[in-house]
């Protein structure tokens, strides 16, 4: 049992750690980030998110049906007019459920990437820019909670506040904002000693000013690639703690959920389980590309 | 006789229209234009000019250092008839051991700081002429000596980075004097130290250049230093030379405008 | 006599096990527009001084008053309000300005921290300010990384001028930029001088920068300050400290008729690797250096009126 955990864990977060080490000694202006579109399979990815942001917006106006109506003389349907992509086991439209499963797992992942940016960064920037012991103990809590495995952590969380999209967020939330932490702090640590920081001090800047005007918008570019870099394993990981129950609960819409629900029509009805899994496929495959891209960008401006 | 002769004769290296492009984001950029010069053996020419003038760049094309992004679009090095840019890459590194010398603005970055000074200068003595280890030894203790170190094989027990930046510098100058090159370049070798640290620096070289019958190629911004050791000037501008001549007729007879301009900037 | 600015026996050490004094026991005095220039090489303790006097950094021993008040033990905060009459004009790098602001908005976040003005007055004095300077006001769109190094350094002039500060700060203000500007630049400082009337503290490395600028020059090495002149015409012949006459002999001659190097004796030996000395800090490398060198510190002593020098055989 433990070893498949571990297996798990191994497949679904994939090394955290050497992401944020490579992005450690990147801080770059964010000339880097204007020009990362320029690549043929960024503007891909840019438009593939920009589609699937549309849709999950707009999820009320464009599903054709009610993702919840259940219709059970209507189950297991082929691709017709009225559901182009054919109905459940349980007769609602596939489509629907698909559109508003962008909408909930865009939605928690974003959630869970606010949450994260907004409890980790601030707290990495004021521990690199105060040092001393502030910053050794602070940095001993980040290490905690990096060797935190994301995976018993939702265990642990959904069996005593119980398993809903709510609390995958929170346990979510509580580990991921380490690495955010720990690459804000290890940037801030490299701006602090820039010389611009001291003419500003002897400008009549103050700690805050030179914090939140000035540091946070120059490793904002390196934030923003290790975030986007991140939200493709993010939506995974929640599709992933949903598909086994510990996350957002069926009928709730979510790419996770439509997986599961329909894994005992693999063999019968394979086009249910292929529809959500290409759609994460695709997805995350568009943030990566974004990510990549980004990252591209920074080291060519290094460069 | 005759042979001795033919050594006493001024050796030279002649650089000809020589032209270097960089390939940027923004296209190409010409870093070099039809630069024409030579290096004396046993005299120091001085190569002036601001950054981006073209002058290092010049430099790491006699060497063969240029980056991957720069390529040599026209004209010859010549030495000795061969003409260097046409050799084969590995025929050319060998010879660039033997000929060329060569020393940097930060002696800090360009020692490894793993290494002790004895393993770096024993290493360097063994790569490029076959001798013993201990004849090595003693090549690189006697160098250093003669850089002005008291206890050479005290210091050769240190590493780069407890020595301070003048002492690196003899060190590292020592080791390209140690190879016996014919030829030493120079890229802004006084620039990161203090002044009177500069001073003896710039005295070493000028011993080297004419008791050890070495051409020097000098690189610096600074016309102080080209007063007090060049014997040539070539002074840069935008990639090209505009003007050139001995360091006294630079001096008081200037051509170009440019010249003109930085002698008024003499600060005294 | 007024004096703007007055150090007395100011210490400044670092590290805990092994003491490193990068300070040690400076006492100076700048006297309302008589600037002065700070001369000493890498090591000397001159920077350390500079962002010290500036309250960047904290002195571990002695006082320092500014404008007849004491500033050594304000904190931060109850410094800040005197910030607008002490301004520092750092080396010349790209560094000293944050490469995602514009050049104008830099220059308008330090005048917003000391005076309430409308957006129009803001915009006005900051063109006005690199105007002084002589730059285009519309470089101010600019970033630093679109500016040359003489405009970089002159943009730097302008936010530390910006406040009209009494006193000035410059730290190397010339020596990483290319040779044909830095005259320009020194020219530039003394225009402002004589403008707004500012007094400076010119650190450098450089003899030749200071009779320039300064009307007085304090040699110091090794931490401490071992020659005070209150002239600068002819510095070089009137300097006695045998640093101070090694310093000046040093300077490149840029004519090639007064090249000294081809005639100098080439017999200065490198021999102490990190020796702890004793006595007078410069007894290693001075020529005439006799037994009580070695044992006592000499003090800063006042030979001629306004001619100060630490040297046990003056």
């Amino acid at each position: 049992m433990v070893k498949k955990v571990i297996d798990i864990e191994n497949v679904f977060f994939y090394n955290r750690k050497s992401k944020v080490e490579k992005l450690e000694n990147k801080v770059i202006s964010n000339f880097g980030l204007k020009r990362f579109l320029e690549k043929t399979s960024t503007k891909a990815g840019f438009l593939i998110i920009i589609i699937f942001i549309t849709v999950a917006l707009f999820a009320p106006v464009l599903a054709p049906h009610d993702p919840l109506l259940v219709d059970v003389t209507n189950k297991l349907k082929n691709p017709s007019l009225s559901y182009p992509f054919g109905t459940d086991q349980l007769g609602r439209c596939v489509l629907s459920r698909l559109i508003w499963g962008a909408r909930n797992s865009l939605l928690y992942s974003f959630t869970v990437l606010f949450a994260t940016l907004m409890i980790g960064v601030p707290i990495g920037l004021v521990s690199g820019y105060l040092g001393g012991k502030v910053d050794s103990v602070i940095m001993r809590i980040i290490d905690i909670f990096m060797a935190m495995p994301s995976f018993i952590v939702a265990l642990a969380i959904a069996g005593t506040l119980g398993a809903s999209g709510k609390n995958l967020v929170f346990s979510m939330s509580l580990v991921y904002w380490a690495e955010y932490a720990r690459l804000s702090r290890a940037l801030t640590m490299q701006i602090k000693e820039q010389s611009y920081v001291m003419a500003l001090k002897a400008g009549g800047c103050n700690d805050f000013q030179i914090l939140f005007k000035h540091v946070l918008r120059n490793i904002a570019s390196s934030i923003i690639a290790l975030a986007t870099m991140e939200i493709g394993s993010i939506i995974l990981s929640i599709a992933g703690f949903s598909f086994i129950g510990l996350g957002v609960q069926a009928p709730t819409p979510e790419w996770g959920i439509l997986l599961s629900d329909s894994k005992e029509y693999i063999q019968t009805f394979p086009s249910l389980m292929i529809y959500p899994g290409v759609a994460i496929v695709i997805v995350v495959m568009a943030f990566n590309l974004v990510g990549g891209g980004i990252q591209d960008g920074l080291s060519a401006k290094k460069r | 006789m005759d042979s001795q002769q033919k050594k006493d004769r001024p050796k030279k290296i002649v650089v000809k229209n020589l032209s270097i492009d960089f390939d940027c984001e923004q296209g190409k950029i010409h870093a070099v234009k039809n630069v024409s010069f030579e290096i004396l053996k046993g005299s120091i020419t001085a190569l002036v000019g601001e950054s981006g003038s073209g002058k290092s760049v010049t430099s790491m094309s006699l060497m063969g250092l240029l980056d991957s992004n720069g390529k040599v679009t026209g004209g010859n090095v010549f030495w000795e008839k061969n003409d260097l840019l046409k050799m084969k890459p590995k025929k050319r590194m060998a010879l660039n051991g033997n000929l060329f010398g060569m020393i940097f603005q930060d002696p800090m970055t360009s020692l490894d700081p793993l290494f002790s000074i004895e393993t770096q200068m024993v290493e360097g003595i063994r790569y490029h002429s076959r001798c013993s280890k201990k004849e090595a030894y003693e090549k690189a203790v006697k160098n250093l000596f003669d850089m002005g170190f008291d206890e050479p094989e005290k210091l050769m027990k240190k590493r780069p980075f407890e020595l301070s930046g003048g002492m690196c510098q003899r060190v590292m100058i020592a080791m390209m004097i140690a190879l016996e090159p014919q030829f030493l370049i120079a890229d802004e070798p006084t620039t990161a130290l203090d002044v009177t640290v500069q001073k003896q620096i710039l005295k070493k070289i000028y011993r080297i250049c004419h008791e050890k019958n070495v051409g020097v190629l000098f690189i610096t911004h600074d016309l102080g230093v080209v007063g007090e050791i060049a014997d040539k000037v070539y002074i840069m501008q935008k990639g090209e030379i505009v003007d050139k001549g001995n360091a006294f007729d630079i001096f008081d007879r200037p051509n170009h405008s440019y010249t003109k301009k930085l002698i008024a900037s003499i600060i005294n | 006599m007024k004096y703007l600015l007055k150090t007395e026996n100011l210490k400044k050490y670092y590290g805990k096990k092994e003491v490193v004094k990068a300070l040690d026991d400076v006492s100076l005095a700048i006297e309302e527009g008589k600037s002065l220039g700070l001369i000493g090489e890498s090591g000397s303790g001159k920077s350390t001084l500079g962002r010290i006097i500036s309250c960047l950094e904290k002195p571990t021993f002695g006082k320092i008053s500014f404008m007849d008040q004491r500033i050594d033990n304000l904190s931060e905060k109850q410094f800040r309000s005197l910030r607008k009459d002490m301004q520092i004009i750092f080396q010349s790098s790209k560094g000293v300005f944050d490469p995602t602001y514009t050049i104008g908005d830099s220059i308008k976040e330090v005048l917003k921290n000391f005076e309430k003005l409308s957006e129009r007055e803001y915009e006005e004095r900051i063109d006005e300010t690199l105007k002084s300077v002589g730059l285009d006001p519309d470089l101010k769109y600019r970033n630093v990384n679109q500016l040359s190094g003489g405009q970089c350094q002159r943009a730097n002039i302008a936010r530390a001028l910006i406040l009209r500060p009494k006193f000035v700060i410059c730290d190397e203000p010339v020596s990483s930029l290319d040779y044909s500007i830095r005259k320009q630049i020194l020219n530039l400082l003394n225009e402002i001088k004589e403008k707004y009337g500012i007094t400076y503290l010119l650190i450098t490395h450089d003899l030749s920068n200071v009779s320039y600028v300064c009307q007085a020059v304090a040699i110091m090495y090794k931490g401490k300050i071992v020659e005070y002149l209150d002239d600068t015409e002819k510095i070089g012949e009137k300097v006695i400290h045998p640093y101070s006459k090694i310093l000046y002999a040093s300077i490149p001659k840029a004519n090639p008729h007064n090249r000294s190097i081809v005639y100098d004796k080439d017999n200065e030996r490198v021999s102490e690797l990190n020796q702890i000395i004793k006595g007078c800090s410069f007894w290693d490398r001075c020529e005439k250096c006799s037994e009580i060198c070695k044992k006592n510190i000499p003090d800063l002593k006042e030979i001629y009126p306004g001619h100060k020098v630490a040297c046990h055989l003056v």
